[in-house]
């Protein structure tokens, strides 16, 4: 019972988040962009709720909008990664021979530099936009989810019902994603979930190098990292960004265990 | 070993449950200073739990809720943890059944084997190795100083199993506790290995504990024996009155569940055998080390060549390491030949164009050794089955559910298999899932590599009539690879023996058991003893030793 009280958290943090991003599209308490330098640094009382940043701009307000925005980022990228990089790890390891000697030559150069240099370096080149970050930390973070699948496919692939399915004539494509591919998603999504917070951060250390979503939009990321000079006078402009990410994460993490403790057959009893 | 002294290590009253059900049921037994007690049953009945019991060795969810065992005059149930151990290892040796996995990879056997020397008693380093090393000869390692150092897996299966026992004895154990010693080796190590470890138990005086299935190796070693039913002691007394004239129905259904030799059969002459190897070879690529050239390819298989006549079921044995599985691998498509050529109703498989590919592959199926491998976790048995008739264009949907179902009714599972998932099945159910998946498409021929060896007797005897009736209506040929004499003794037409890499020895059934030519062939024979049914009981028949 303990196991569905967990799912229940977690999907009541994550359906709050989400709930949060959606309405921020039409409605906020106040302008979340709105400059009001006489309102500077208001703590956390009546009129603003969650207090104001260094600009007078209403934090609540600017957690709801920066929601959409770093959910949006952290979903997509995190889908990318794992999409493509699940796909190239399963051809890997499948294959193996020649084919996975030249993937993992890449992969393993791609993984040799730090995720965020190599962010950075795209970013540079293409301009910071949002999809520029999508684009530029799934491909910082494939890398990762190609080693970990690759591994579980080569585990996976040598046991008894893979060569089964050859017996049985089925296509190699067919063995790999019927029979290798869903034996390996328990490592993948501890793996995702994990990565999902990884994003978020890394999403705010851009913004702190002004390669991150441009100012004056607001993300749980750049909302930390702006915060950082002003945390001895103002500790709400960190703690309320940080909270809401942890607690995203925290939701997330948990909704994946349950997610991947429904879709393993020995788990459920 | 009379009467008046008192037994080594008593059992009173024993009773294991876990939260949900009682696993060993108020269970008692004794055992004498220097005897052989085995104990046997199904898996579940409760022997392995019974023994670790004994040395505090329980899983974390198995409580003992009653009972005393005495042991050197304390009570082990009620030591603290910390006099346990010292008991553990240094008075009550223990060898378990995984070579594999009992010794840690990561250490020289040296040093494993120092460690409970060096903690248990007070010998220099010099006197402790050299104990070690004279335990390293006196187990068969020749040159014994030389290969403290290495690692574990530099040694094979019953050579790691001989170091285990090794490790036990040193300690000079008062009782040794083996629970299933020697079920991961082939048979002619198995008999070594046993015979190894009570060679030493006698030498030293010891006692032992020996869990087993295989009631014919009981039989010779143990003196007394304990039969275990689901958590009870059904029966128990000496060795001999028990596994040779049993009483209690369940020890007899045991006993009856032994391989016996079926009638030979007739079977009609067809003209083109459904199988054919000529000349098969297969190399291993060689593996090079770090910084090292590739080494030479290993040649697994040196030119074999066999047939397999319609209906028929061929036998190939051999002990691990002959090849025999690579044979049975190569002729299912699973690998390469090297050269040579497999033929399927008359066609080289090599050269088959597409459509006679699809239906090779749709005519010759196989079953695995290991159940719990060779069904994916993640499918329920009703998909497992139901794959096999994918890429048949010829059935709709329901057409093939309903054959799924007739297919899973022939292996004895009923409609409500259908939907669960392998891990809430048995081992012997699993086996069947698999066997139902071979057979649901009608095929010509079926590979079966060691298909029960993982099973209980009782089961593996199920097993083997089930291919056997299956065999009878489907009229599917078989190539049965086993190490496992007494098995292919009951479902063999045809023995071919194999030995590093050739057949040296094939003819029919009754002759390669009867009149064995090859030494290693007798070699195998000589190796499993069975307990054959004589009279109202059974007789302990050790097979071709001398030269015919």
């Amino acid at each position: 019972m303990k196991l569905r009280a967990n799912a229940v958290i977690g999907l009541a943090l994550v359906g709050f988040f989400v709930a949060a991003a959606l309405i921020g599209a039409v409605w906020t308490p106040h302008d979340p962009l709105k400059i009001n330098i006489l309102q500077r640094m208001k703590p956390p009382g009546a009129g603003f709720l969650l207090g104001t940043d260094e600009f007078g701009r209403d934090v609540l307000s600017r957690l709801i909008t920066g929601a959409r925005n770093s959910l949006l980022i952290a979903v997509l990228t995190v889908a990318g990664a794992v999409g493509f990089g699940a796909l190239l790890g399963l051809v890997s390891g499948y294959a193996r021979g020649v084919v996975d000697r030249v993937l993992m030559m890449v992969n393993d150069a791609l993984l040799a530099f730090p995720g965020i240099l190599l962010a950075l370096g795209l970013l540079a080149v293409m301009g910071p936009n949002k999809y520029g970050i999508v684009l530029a930390l799934a491909l910082a973070y494939m890398p990762v989810v190609v080693r970990v699948v690759r591994g579980s496919v080569l585990s996976v692939r040598a046991r008894e019902f893979v060569e089964a399915s050859r017996i049985l004539g089925n296509s190699e494509a067919f063995t790999a994603w019927r029979h290798v591919m869903p034996n390996c998603v328990a490592p993948l999504t501890v793996l995702a979930t994990s990565m999902l917070g990884w994003v978020l951060l890394a999403e705010g250390s851009l913004s702190f190098l002004g390669l991150g979503v441009p100012p004056p939009e607001a993300t749980w990321g750049n909302m930390l990292s702006a915060a950082r000079p002003y945390i001895g006078q103002a500790s709400w402009l960190a703690i309320y960004p940080g909270l809401c990410i942890s607690l995203a994460l925290l939701g997330v993490n948990l909704l994946g265990d349950a997610l991947r403790d429904h879709l393993d057959p020995q788990m459920r009893q | 070993m009379n009467g008046t002294t008192s037994p080594l290590l008593q059992v009173q009253g024993l009773t294991l449950a876990s939260a949900s059900a009682t696993v060993v049921d108020d269970i008692s037994f004794d055992v004498r200073a220097g005897e052989v007690l085995g104990i046997v049953g199904e898996s579940g009945s409760g022997k392995t739990m019974a023994v670790r019991a004994i040395i505090g060795l329980l899983p974390h969810a198995i409580r003992r809720s009653a009972g005393r065992i005495h042991f050197e005059g304390q009570d082990l149930a009620t030591l603290a943890p910390r006099e346990l151990r010292r008991v553990r290892g240094r008075r009550v040796g223990m060898v378990f059944q995984e070579p594999m996995t009992s010794l840690n990879p990561a250490l020289t056997i040296g040093r494993q084997l120092d460690e409970g020397l060096e903690y248990q008693t007070g010998l220099s380093a010099a006197e402790r190795r050299q104990r070690i090393v004279s335990m390293l000869e006196r187990i068969g390692l020749r040159d014994g100083a030389s290969r403290l150092a290495a690692y574990p897996h530099e040694f094979s299966g019953g050579m790691r199993q001989r170091i285990m026992i090794a490790s036990a004895m040193l300690m000079r154990p008062a009782l040794l506790i083996a629970d299933e010693p020697t079920t991961a080796l082939d048979a002619v190590i198995q008999r070594e290995v046993a015979q190894l470890m009570f060679d030493l138990t006698r030498e030293q005086g010891a006692a032992a504990i020996m869990i087993s299935h295989d009631l014919a190796m009981v039989a010779e070693f143990a003196q007394r024996v304990v039969v275990m039913e689901r958590g009870r002691i059904v029966e128990t007394g000496g060795s001999e009155e028990i596994l040779l004239k049993p009483q209690h129905p369940y020890t007899r259904r045991l006993l009856e569940a032994l391989p016996r030799r079926a009638p030979a059969r007739a079977l009609p002459a067809a003209p083109v055998p459904v199988v054919e190897v000529r000349n098969l070879v297969i190399e291993f690529p060689g593996r090079g080390g770090f910084l090292q050239r590739k080494r030479a390819p290993k040649r697994a298989v040196h030119g074999v060549s066999l047939q397999v006549m319609p209906g028929e079921t061929v036998a190939l044995v051999g002990a691990s390491g002959s090849g025999k599985t690579t044979v049975g691998r190569a002729i299912a498509g699973l690998l390469a030949p090297t050269s040579g050529d497999v033929l399927f109703q008359g066609q080289s498989i090599a050269s088959l164009d597409a459509s006679a590919r699809a239906a090779w592959r749709f005519g010759c199926q196989m079953v695995f050794q290991d159940p719990y491998g060779s069904l994916d976790p993640r499918m329920m048995v009703a998909d497992l089955v139901g794959e096999a008739l994918r890429n048949v264009a010829s059935l709709d949907d329901g057409a093939r559910i309903e054959r799924v179902q007739q297919t899973l009714a022939e292996v004895g599972l009923d409609a409500s298999f259908g939907r669960r998932f392998p891990h809430q099945l048995s081992g012997g159910q699993r086996q069947r899932v698999a066997i139902a998946r071979a057979i649901v498409r009608n095929p010509a021929f079926v590979v079966a590599d060691e298909p029960v060896s993982a099973l209980d007797m009782t089961v593996q005897r199920q097993i083997l009539l089930l291919i056997r009736a299956l065999q009878d209506k489907h009229g599917f040929a078989c190539l049965f690879v086993s190490h496992d004499l007494g098995a292919v003794e009951q479902v063999a037409d045809r023995v071919l023996v194999m030995d590093d890499g050739v057949v040296v020895e094939g003819g029919p059934r009754d002759q390669v058991f009867d009149r064995a030519q090859h030494a290693v062939t007798r070699r195998l024979l000589s190796a499993m003893p069975a307990l054959q049914p004589e009279g109202s009981g059974f007789r302990l028949q050790r097979r071709a030793t001398g030269i015919a």
